[in-house]
């Protein structure tokens, strides 16, 4: 008899017990759970940082027709030679290094028509061009050097000085 | 002994019939029987795996701001942060959800504060998830797509570099 109620005992207590699993957990019983990746990538911002300023040194009074150019030579990345101007003269190319933490391509806006002056009445304008043939900007690596030559027009007062003004470029990612 | 037989016969014959009476007719006399039908459905259970990653692609942090995947894998930007498309992928998670037939059932996403992309010492929260269905789904024939976005809230001047992290998903019947 005394076993015969043990053994009821044991049965009740195993029974609540499963009906308190049941019911303490039921979203382990019942429900489902997955798990995913979430990723990112930050990519470092590309830079410009100018290397050399532009020069045309000396020009010519006479030869001031409607274009100078400096840095004829497209092939030539860094130093242009100027097809008019005082001989000896030293002329530069502005070059501008770009980087970037990663190999994106990128473009440039190059200015156009900025008005450079000798301070006082007499005034230009300058355009710019691509100096070397990158052409699509194409970061290899982190680091690239780019330059960039100017076309110098006469303006309406052309007259001697030395004439200085500021170019923006921007550069960014495509 | 033909008396002796004949005893054993008539008691014998009683006793069949005691036992008949015993046996066979209590019910027809004091007891009623009916007929109940006993079911019992065994219900699929739930069940969720990954499809897809939450991808929020390549971005420039700049002076911070967010990044946010919708359901429908749109990427949008706030703040100073500018997308980056280049060799960039994004998307929503994508999970494959089953069950049984027309079920409904609940979704769970993490909270806020629970979810961390990390990259190195570096890390990026994300929170604000967002999911298509919302709150609570319906299956279809058994099974449902369940897509997940969120909002990644980037840290000025955040570090470059490749940010992961994990996080689940929850589904249970309503």
């Amino acid at each position: 008899m005394k076993i015969f109620i043990s053994e009821i005992f044991l049965l009740a207590l195993s029974t609540i017990a499963g009906c308190v699993a049941l019911l303490a957990s039921p979203s382990e019983c019942l429900a489902a759970k997955a798990s995913v990746n979430a990723s990112a990538t930050v990519v470092a911002p590309v830079t410009i940082s100018t290397a050399t300023e532009m020069f045309f040194e000396k020009l010519s009074k006479n030869s001031f027709g409607s274009v100078l150019i400096l840095g004829s030579s497209y092939q030539d990345p860094v130093r242009g030679t100027a097809s008019q101007s005082s001989p000896g003269a030293a002329q530069d190319a502005a070059t501008f290094a770009i980087s970037s933490g990663a190999n994106p391509t990128y473009s440039v806006t190059f200015p156009q028509n900025v008005a450079i002056s000798d301070g006082s009445s007499n005034d230009a304008t300058l355009n710019t061009i691509a100096g070397n043939s990158y052409g699509a900007y194409i970061l290899s690596g982190t680091h690239q050097i780019i330059s960039v030559v100017g076309q110098f027009k006469e303006g309406t007062r052309q007259g001697d000085g030395n004439y200085k003004g500021k170019l923006n470029f921007t550069v960014y990612y495509n | 002994m033909e008396n002796i037989r004949l005893r054993f016969k008539a008691v014998t014959l009683f006793a069949i019939a005691g036992l008949v009476a015993i046996l066979g007719s209590p019910s027809d006399s004091r007891a009623a029987t009916t007929s109940a039908s006993a079911t019992a459905t065994v219900v699929t259970p739930m069940a969720i795996s990954k499809n897809a990653d939450l991808l929020f692609g390549k971005f420039v942090a700049n002076t911070g701001g967010t990044v946010a995947i919708a359901t429908a894998g749109t990427r949008t930007a706030s703040g100073a942060v500018a997308l980056f498309s280049q060799g960039s992928t994004s998307n929503a998670a994508s999970f494959a959800v089953t069950g049984e037939g027309a079920y409904t059932y609940a979704i769970t996403l993490p909270a806020n504060g629970t979810v961390t992309l990390a990259s190195g010492g570096n890390n990026m929260a994300v929170n604000s998830f967002i999911s298509n269905p919302s709150g609570t789904g319906t299956l279809t024939a058994g099974a449902q797509t369940l897509l997940v976005g969120g909002t990644l809230t980037v840290s000025s001047a955040q570090a470059p570099g490749d940010y992961s992290g994990i996080f689940s998903v929850t589904v249970d019947y309503n």
